[in-house]
């Protein structure tokens, strides 16, 4: 038999069996995965970054209080939760922090500033968390 | 095959766990401002080492100062820089014999007549005796007749200047020719500077010569550069914001140098076929990679008008721009659209493409 | 000897077994807190203990591996004292185990270890990530999810080989 047609048979055959084995499958379905979480990342990140440089503050998944930050005065604000814990913001132009908390690990405050849109600092004993939202306009040299 | 997958989870684990520390190599700002050229010049590098930002800077503004003393006509040292102004002995010389340049001012000067050819003549850097005459060079402006505009065009045609590169020669052919390389300048300067700040290892930096403006590389971050666009009528104010990397901005308006006759504002931004001003547009912005063809780009762009010039611009490779005419609406290419954002201030109409 | 498995037969070999398993896999959770994972809040990590995981479902069975996760979680919090982190690690880690599980008891003779292993380690992170969304009771979470995705198949990856050497070289044995 002639050297080509042998190749093409077992080409075929090396196609029918990946076909058939799900090893592939899985692997494609791993891939799509990541394209897929592209997708997403990219679509919440579109969401995140409307309007003005925003600071929301949530307290046991509800929004407290939304500040401008891209208009701010410098500003502290204690936020107290229900069981009478507390979390102290504080605001810059352009930024916040949580910068007192009464919960034990303290995590929120290790965080430090915060300016960047969707960035978190979260206190979870105290079901308190700061999201940055919106688009900075800060610039970082005119031309003219 | 069993040895080598040990061997390599074994790595993965403790290249994983030793990564975490490489984040420490901090970037530290080095940034520093001098008058030169008529104007504020302003760098700012990135270096995780002190010196060689320092040196960095330095050599940067070493730059400045070389095309500075290459190009300027009108030194206020004048006895230092007459001896090497290029720019000085090319037009004493006009009319006379060939000069011999530096290889900068050839590259500027090749560079200038590429464009003024390209444009039709609507940048041209012999354009010397008609700033002159309305005094824009030595601050004695005045609105000159027409019959002097017109007598003093015949000495304004950059086919008339004569370029030997191989002698490394310029030579204006009509006596009272000069060059006035207020148009270029700047650009070249910038983007000399901005080769040097890459040969000394710099990947993060911001150059802005009295507007003139480089990214190079990105921000430390990684995010790219954000330069604002000035509204022209409001000095305090931005239209628009754009974000690039490894890009030249550079803008044009008729707020830079103008003054006042009758309520009549003049600005330096003259036509060459007609010895006067431009009047279509306020202000034009050119985003290329190159600093030098941005700096020379807006002139003629501003000169063709917002329809021409567009049309102008999309004939060349990668360069963006933004116009913005008298009547108040913005126009701009459509390879800025992902970079570009409006600051929706000062009450502009953009106008969409589409 | 007969493979049997089940409460009949914890014997003290299966019981020394199930310990040491929960001992390795207790020091690797506690190991993998040093790596970051750039822009992930505190608590997703990539899932190193998969690897002990992922032997006990193959030589002790589902059922063990489950409790052995379980055990190894509460540990880990212990030693490391964020009750926080511990939602985090038993979320991932027992979404990851039983998917494993299932595929490994109905789909073992068709599917490599090494891809189950990255299976379980997506899982694993999704799980995680979840939590971090519903904590913070906000979408934006999710920006990480590319990074996060390539980083828990990654891991799997070399999990996954890492199981089966290991298997190997314990001579491919059931307790």
């Amino acid at each position: 038999m002639p050297a080509s047609s042998t190749n093409i048979i077992v080409k075929n055959d090396c196609l029918v069996r990946s076909m058939k084995n799900p090893n592939y499958y899985i692997i494609a379905g791993l891939l799509s995965l990541v394209l897929i979480s592209f997708g997403v990342s990219h679509l919440v990140q579109r969401q995140m970054t409307e309007g003005d440089l925003r600071l929301e503050i949530y307290t046991d998944g509800q929004l407290y209080r939304k500040i401008n930050l891209s208009e701010a005065s410098a500003e502290e604000i204690r936020v107290p939760t229900k069981d009478g814990h507390y979390n102290v913001v504080e605001i810059e132009k352009g930024r916040a922090r949580v910068k007192k908390s009464d919960c034990p690990d303290q995590i929120c405050v290790k965080t430090g500033w915060i300016s960047q849109p969707g960035h978190i600092a979260v206190c979870v004993p105290n079901k308190f968390n700061i999201v940055v939202k919106g688009k900075s306009n800060k610039v970082d040299t005119i031309s003219y | 095959m069993k040895r080598w997958s040990l061997v390599i989870s074994l790595l993965f684990v403790i290249f994983a766990c030793s990564g975490c520390r490489l984040k420490s190599a901090q970037l530290k700002e080095f940034t520093d401002e001098k008058f030169l050229m008529d104007t504020l010049i302003q760098v700012t590098v990135y270096s995780d080492d002190e010196q060689r930002g320092k040196e960095a800077l330095d050599k940067a503004f070493a730059e400045f100062e070389r095309i500075n003393n290459l190009t300027d006509r009108f030194p206020k040292d004048e006895e230092n820089t007459a001896a090497s102004s290029d720019v000085i002995r090319i037009n004493e010389n006009a009319g006379i014999k060939p000069v011999q340049v530096s290889t900068d001012t050839l590259n500027i000067v090749q560079r200038s007549l590429y464009y003024a050819q390209l444009s039709g003549g609507s940048f041209d850097i012999t354009i010397g005796p008609i700033m002159d005459l309305w005094g824009f060079g030595k601050n004695e402006q005045h609105v000159p007749s027409d019959d002097q505009i017109k007598k003093t065009l015949s000495l304004v045609d950059y086919r008339k200047v004569i370029v030997d590169p191989d002698n490394g020669t310029v030579y204006l052919q009509k006596p009272g020719m000069s060059l006035d390389f207020g148009g270029v300048a700047k650009g070249y300067a910038t983007e000399e500077a901005a080769k040097v700040l890459r040969e000394s290892g710099i990947k993060h930096a911001l150059i802005n010569a009295g507007g003139n403006v480089y990214a190079l590389g990105t921000k430390p971050d990684g995010s790219p550069w954000r330069v604002g666009v000035r509204d022209p009528r409001n000095e305090n104010g931005l239209i628009a914001v754009l974000s690039v990397k490894d890009t030249s901005v550079v803008t044009s308006g008729d707020y830079e140098r103008y003054f006042e006759e009758r309520g009549v504002r003049y600005s330096h931004l003259i036509d060459p076929s007609t010895g006067k001003q431009a009047r279509d547009l306020m202000q034009t912005t050119v985003v290329t990679e190159s600093s030098t063809d941005a700096d020379i780009l807006n002139k003629p762009l501003f000169v063709l008008g917002h329809q021409r010039g567009m049309s102008f611009t999309k004939s060349l490779q990668g360069v963006g721009a933004i116009f913005v005419s008298a009547d108040k609406q913005v126009t701009f290419t459509d390879n800025l659209t992902n970079q570009l954002e409006f600051t929706g201030n000062g009450d502009y109409q953009i106008i969409d493409q589409k | 000897m007969p493979k049997k498995r089940g409460f009949d037969t914890y014997n003290t070999r299966r019981i020394t077994y199930i310990s040491l398993f929960v001992a390795m896999a207790t020091v690797l959770n506690i190991l993998e807190r040093t790596i970051v994972i750039p822009g992930a809040s505190p608590g997703i990590k990539l899932g190193l203990a998969n690897i002990m995981t992922l032997l006990s479902i193959m030589m002790l069975g589902g059922r063990d591996a489950i409790i052995i996760v379980a055990v190894r979680c509460f540990l880990g919090a212990l030693a490391g004292g964020n009750p926080i982190s511990f939602l985090f690690s038993i979320t991932g880690g027992l979404l990851s185990v039983l998917v494993m599980v299932i595929m490994w008891k109905y789909l073992n003779k068709y599917i490599s270890i090494v891809n189950i292993s990255m299976v379980g380690a997506v899982f694993h992170n999704i799980g995680q990530l979840f939590v971090a969304s519903l904590i913070v009771h906000d979408f934006s979470v999710y920006v990480i999810l590319p990074i996060l995705m390539i980083s828990a198949i990654t891991t799997g990856y070399f999990v996954g080989i890492a199981t089966k050497q290991l298997y190997k070289s314990l001579g491919n044995r059931i307790i």
